[in-house]
């Protein structure tokens, strides 16, 4: 008996030590967050062969794409109309069935479905944010130049906006896993009568930005700047936010490490500085401030105060012109708002130095085009990818789909007189986008949600509380980042 | 004299006569202030569904909406066709699926029940302490492994329809809990009350096990029956943990009740249309308190025919 | 082969039926429980010993103690959380425990004065159990809202934010919310269980306790409190293990700020989230370990309570439970309101039994 004790005593010992000594090994040491990465083994495949027709364009007889987009809000039905126009022009050829997905479970949602293999969609439209993930986890499968060759439905991103196009290989050398289609970002409305009377011009740099505010204010003695609670669903964060670290030159992550690194320089004192601005104007001197931060509890009231000339800027998403202008029109007893309201940009807002190559970026949310790994038919990969070119690089369709707020990233449309003379962009998208070069999105991390979750921690303690230390808050912020990466590779 | 020997038993009776009563008024004047008390946020609930949005802004600190501004605007709003009415689904998956959820769960436990106590096989003992070992483990170590099978099996299946998705994420809402051992451990512990006499006379008449547990055990059953269906009933309508994670991404159309509401908690745009909020809520406890108010002459009327002693 | 080998054949023959009779019939059960219970909670322990990704199964490794390790790790961010939200419910639950059974006792007492009405308050009192934890929400989310819409600081002309706020920082407005929302909405199922115990206390006993000169306060020390033992010690261990596991009430009753220190405050929110959320997959074998150890700390809790209530044998305890149950629905069938179900608290089936 006191054999078996210690057989087993020291069995027990031994599983143990295994269980410590693997406990010390560090999983995800070799796991490199380069972006040069090579693909050594396919998790897609390829079946079946083309067909074409008498031109030499590529034969589709009712081929049905799932698409699953992240549409969902006011610009859905031109969404929807969009598609019915393609469903229209390819008829018994390619038809879309496009299923949209809130944003907020988007990427889980889709990542499950395709993971599953249940009602899994063909063709993926979201917002950039999430597509390295979508790579990381090998949801989705890249475009094949073999393929765009032989089908000759070619899509070069020398031809899409640089700011994004840059992501569209996810870190793999020489893919191309998403395509950029659109961008929008936070944008301005202003009253041109206000502005006329309190004497001033529209700022191109932060301190007239500043000086305007103070004249609106001395003049008229309520806040000019209405944007909405920086508590109602993180939109202020994910766009404002953002867009004012990276006018300052700041990084929310290390490029290579994908890590925060916040606390040396040259980040740091970007980042001190983009939290600086905006406590410019949630903090300003004086009763009234320049911009609310937590203190309406409603996204309406604020577009209430523009509405009841009791704001100067208005800053929101450009799909809300319509509703926006008819209501301006109701509640002031107007027919044209065309000589009252007035559009702009956040370029130039919160950049410090005015005189900086970063001070007129944007930071966006792009619509990006991604295939899902379970498509295997070649022939329904081209009709995704003549999909995707139609959509993207049609100048009818981008003018339509330009009139819900969203701007084309492709410079084939972008740079055309039609598309810039277009009544919509004169009056609107040119303005909201001066320079589509300048836009700039989450970049190529998976832990977007982490990214997201810490900055707004970050604008949270350092804007609710003006008189916080900001150095800390970027270091002890910044630990929790690191370490949720280092728990979630 | 005769009045002198009444006198003296009377006078102890008031003296704990008028403890009693100071007793009573002092629970009456606290119950009374706890019941107003306690009444104040349903009153608010409903008194605030059918306040119109004016009222809401201008008279937030009234139970009741004030003169002429009575709606019901609020309940149109998401019981009309155009809204396509998500209550009433989320109502009904609820109210569906914590029925069988209740049901199976009280066929399983009689079953199993009758069985460890009245039939005899090798390892019933051990099986039985094996499960109340296992009821101190709380069954929060399942959740994340659960889920990752749910998905497993999803996977494997390849349910392509959307019947039979959602037959599958119902299934999964249902079946976890069936065999809950605190619930399954009441039923027996009532069996091994039951005087082995009844039982015994009933098998040397040769009844089979099938009409001693129909005709005599399930009848005598009925109160431990009850309190089983009352447990499981509200922790099933009530749960909130485990459905969040297997609804999301789903059609808003699957949900359940308790997790279509928190809509309401969870997005300040929701959150801010406060009539209809209230209004839903409303709306939502309605079946609960219907369902509670039939089941109840039911049981009556169940434990008067039973004949069961206090 | 005699009379008695042939018995014997038979007899092994029936028990062997009857073995089979008793497998077949306990089957239903015990595939259910070992396939929703016990092979969670064993992959989960299997988990935590793994670095696992149910998405990408290739990033599968075996770890040991990695996860462990992180977990108790003071300095990573992540296991903090943990922690801290563990101390944010332990120091809640401290005060909320105890309330719920004491409220509800008082209240049960109260009403077996029988005062005028008793009937009625007895189901108000109830009425808020069967409410869902989401409606409990909105309508307390609503009563303390945070401007000058709500109830209360309409009323009092204040403009108190009452559910804002930061962990162990400037929240405490808002458990204090929690605080008052958990006993109005959970007060009744005790209460339920609790009055049915204090009537089965025999009248007797009070009047030997008169007939000593025990005064009042005598009388609830010597009779009533040993006597209803049993029933707060099953109450004490429901509200206890379901405040625990304490989810639904922080949930609804969140910080209008929405950041994520605010939103996780008990461990069960902190599995939920990193669970939810599909980006942190890869964190999946880490939160099995995370729920492995609050699961433990649960199960020592559990087992405190019932050293404490003195209950050494578990058949006593049920028997007790089912004697009280008894009592409790008979007189639950007596209220003629809506409120005349026996709940378990806070879902504390949650902990036993999946649902």
């Amino acid at each position: 008996m006191k054999k078996i004790k210690w057989i087993a005593l020291l069995c027990v010992t031994i599983l143990c030590l295994t269980f410590v000594f693997a406990g010390c090994i560090d999983p995800n040491a070799g796991n490199d967050d380069d972006d040069d990465k090579v693909i050594t083994e396919k998790w897609w495949e390829d079946t079946g062969e083309l067909s074409f027709n008498s031109e030499g364009k590529v034969k589709y007889s009712n081929i049905t794409i799932k698409l699953a987009t992240v549409v969902s809000g006011e610009d859905k039905d031109t969404f929807k109309s969009i598609i019915d126009d393609f469903n229209r022009e390819y008829k018994g050829r390619i038809a879309i069935d496009s299923e949209d997905i809130g944003q907020a479970n988007f990427e889980s949602t889709v990542a499950q479905r395709i993971s599953t293999k249940n009602k899994a969609p063909d063709l993926i439209m979201s917002h950039q944010k999430g597509h390295k993930y979508f790579v990381e986890n090998k949801i989705i499968q890249p475009f094949s130049k073999d393929l765009m060759e032989q089908s000759k439905i070619s899509i070069d991103m020398n031809d899409y906006s640089a700011g994004l196009s840059r992501y569209s290989s996810l870190g793999y050398k020489d893919e191309l896993f998403s395509i950029p289609c659109d961008a929008q970002s936070m944008v301005v409305f202003y009253n041109k009568t206000l502005l006329e009377e309190i004497g001033k011009e529209l700022p191109t740099n932060h301190q007239e930005l500043l000086d305007v505010c103070q004249a609106f204010v001395e003049r008229k003695g309520t806040s000019p700047i209405a944007w909405p609670a920086a508590n109602q669903n993180n939109h202020w964060y994910n766009y404002v936010f953002t867009t004012a670290i990276m006018q300052n030159g700041g990084k929310l992550y290390d490029e290579s490490t994908k890590k925060a690194d916040w606390t040396s320089e040259p980040n740091k004192t970007a980042m001190t500085k983009a939290i600086q601005s905006i406590r410019d104007l949630v903090a300003s001197e004086g009763v009234v401030k320049y911009a609310p931060f937590n203190d309406k509890t409603s996204d309406d009231s604020s577009q209430l105060e523009f509405v009841d000339n009791k704001a100067l800027f208005y800053v929101y998403f450009p799909w809300r012109i319509e509703s926006l202008e008819s209501l301006y029109k109701t509640r002031n007893n107007v027919q044209d708002v065309t000589d009252i309201i007035g559009t702009t940009s956040v370029a130039n807002w919160f950049a410090m130095d005015s005189s900086s190559a970063d001070a007129g970026k944007i930071f966006v949310d792009s619509h990006f085009f991604a295939m899902s790994k379970l498509v295997t038919d070649v022939s329904k990969k081209a009709a995704i990818m003549e999909f995707i070119k139609w959509f993207t690089q049609r100048t009818d369709v981008c003018k339509k789909w330009a009139s819900t707020g969203h701007i084309t990233a492709c410079k084939l449309v972008g740079d055309t007189d039609e598309y810039k003379n277009d009544a919509y962009c004169q009056r609107y998208l040119n303005n909201f986008y001066p320079d589509i070069d300048n836009l700039v999105s989450m970049g190529l991390t998976s832990h977007y949600n982490t990214v997201l979750s810490h900055i707004k921690t970050l604008g949270y303690e350092t804007l609710s509380n003006t008189a916080a230390d900001i150095e800390s808050k970027l270091a002890s912020i910044q630990k929790s980042f690191n370490d949720e990466i280092a728990m979630n590779k | 004299m005769l009045t002198r020997l009444t006198d003296k038993p009377k006078k102890t009776l008031s003296k704990s006569e008028r403890t009693i009563r100071k007793e009573k008024t002092v629970s009456f004047v606290v119950l009374f202030i706890v019941t107003i008390l306690w009444m104040l946020p349903l009153i608010y609930m409903v008194g605030t569904s059918f306040k119109s949005d004016y009222d809401l802004q201008t008279n937030p600190s009234g139970l009741f909406p004030s003169a002429g501004q009575w709606t019901l605007a609020h309940y149109k709003s998401f019981l009309s066709a155009d809204s396509d009415a998500k209550i009433f689904y989320w109502l009904g998956n609820s109210l569906w699926s914590t029925l069988l959820h209740v049901g199976l769960t009280v066929l399983l436990d009689l079953l199993t029940a009758y069985v460890l106590v009245f039939l005899n096989f090798k390892g019933k003992e051990k099986f039985v302490k094996l499960l109340y070992l296992w009821m101190a483990v709380p069954g929060v170590i399942g959740t994340a492994p659960m889920f990752a099978i749910f998905a497993a099996i999803r996977n494997g299946l390849e349910i392509s329809s959307d019947a039979g998705s959602y037959a599958y994420i119902f299934f999964w809402i249902v079946m976890p809990g069936v065999s809950g051992i605190f619930n399954m451990l009441l039923m027996r512990n009532f069996f091994l009350s039951i005087p082995r006499d009844i039982v015994d006379s009933a098998r040397s008449d040769g009844a089979s096990n099938f009409k001693i547990f129909t005709k005599i055990i399930v009848p005598l059953a009925r109160s431990t029956i009850m309190l089983i269906v009352l447990f499981t009933f509200t922790g099933s309508w009530n749960s909130l943990n485990w459905p969040q994670l297997i609804f999301s991404g789903e059609a808003q159309k699957w949900w359940t009740v308790t997790i279509g509401l928190t809509k309401f908690t969870d997005s300040q745009a929701a959150a801010a249309a406060t009539g209809v909020a209230m209004a839903t809520s409303v709306f939502a406890m309605l079946p609960i308190i219907i369902v509670f108010l039939f089941t109840q002459s039911k049981m009556i009327d169940g434990l008067a025919s039973t004949g069961i002693k206090a | 082969m005699n009379n008695l080998e042939l018995m014997q054949r038979e007899m092994r023959k029936s028990k062997r039926r009857k073995n089979a009779v008793g497998y077949a019939l306990l089957a239903p059960y015990v595939l259910i429980f070992l396939f929703f219970s016990v092979i969670p909670c064993l992959m989960g322990f299997v988990f935590s010993f793994m670095q696992y990704n149910p998405i990408d199964s290739s990033k599968n490794m075996f770890v040991g103690f990695y996860n462990y390790a992180h977990l108790f790790d003071f300095t990573n961010s992540v296991s903090l959380k943990f922690w801290k939200s563990f101390a944010t419910m332990f120091l809640f639950d401290i005060v909320m425990v105890p309330t719920l059974i004491i409220i509800p006792l008082t209240l049960a007492y109260l009403i077996n004065l029988h005062p005028p009405g008793y009937k009625f308050y007895r189901a108000v009192i109830y009425l808020p159990s069967v409410i869902s934890v989401s409606v409990m929400g909105i309508v307390f989310s609503k009563l303390f809202a945070g401007d000058e819409l709500g109830f209360f600081n309409a009323l009092f002309g204040t403009n108190i934010k009452w559910l804002s706020g930061k962990p162990f920082e400037n929240d405490i407005l808002r458990w204090v919310v929690i605080f008052i929302a958990s006993v109005w909405w959970q007060t009744g199922t005790n209460f339920v269980i609790l009055s049915g115990a204090l009537r089965n206390v025999p009248k007797s006993l009070y009047e030997a306790c008169e007939m000593d000169g025990g005064s009042r306060l005598q009388g609830i020390l010597h009779v009533t409190l040993p006597n209803i033992k049993s029933s707060v010690g099953i109450c004490l261990f429901n509200t206890l293990i379901g405040y625990l596991g304490l989810y639904g009430q922080p949930y609804v009753l969140h910080a209008v700020e929405n950041s994520i220190d605010q939103e996780i405050v008990s461990p069960m929110m902190f599995i939920q989230y990193y669970l939810k959320n599909a980006s942190f997959v890869n964190m999946t074998g880490y939160i099995c370990a995370a729920a492995i150890v609050f699961g433990l700390i649960v199960m020592v809790f559990g087992t405190i309570e019932r050293k404490v209530m003195g209950e050494r044998k578990r058949t006593d305890k049920y028997s007790a439970a089912y004697k009280q149950s008894k009592q409790d629905v008979e007189w639950g069938l007596s209220l003629k309101g809506p409120a005349q179900d026996i709940q378990s608290v806070g879902g504390a089936n949650n902990v036993n039994s999946i649902n």
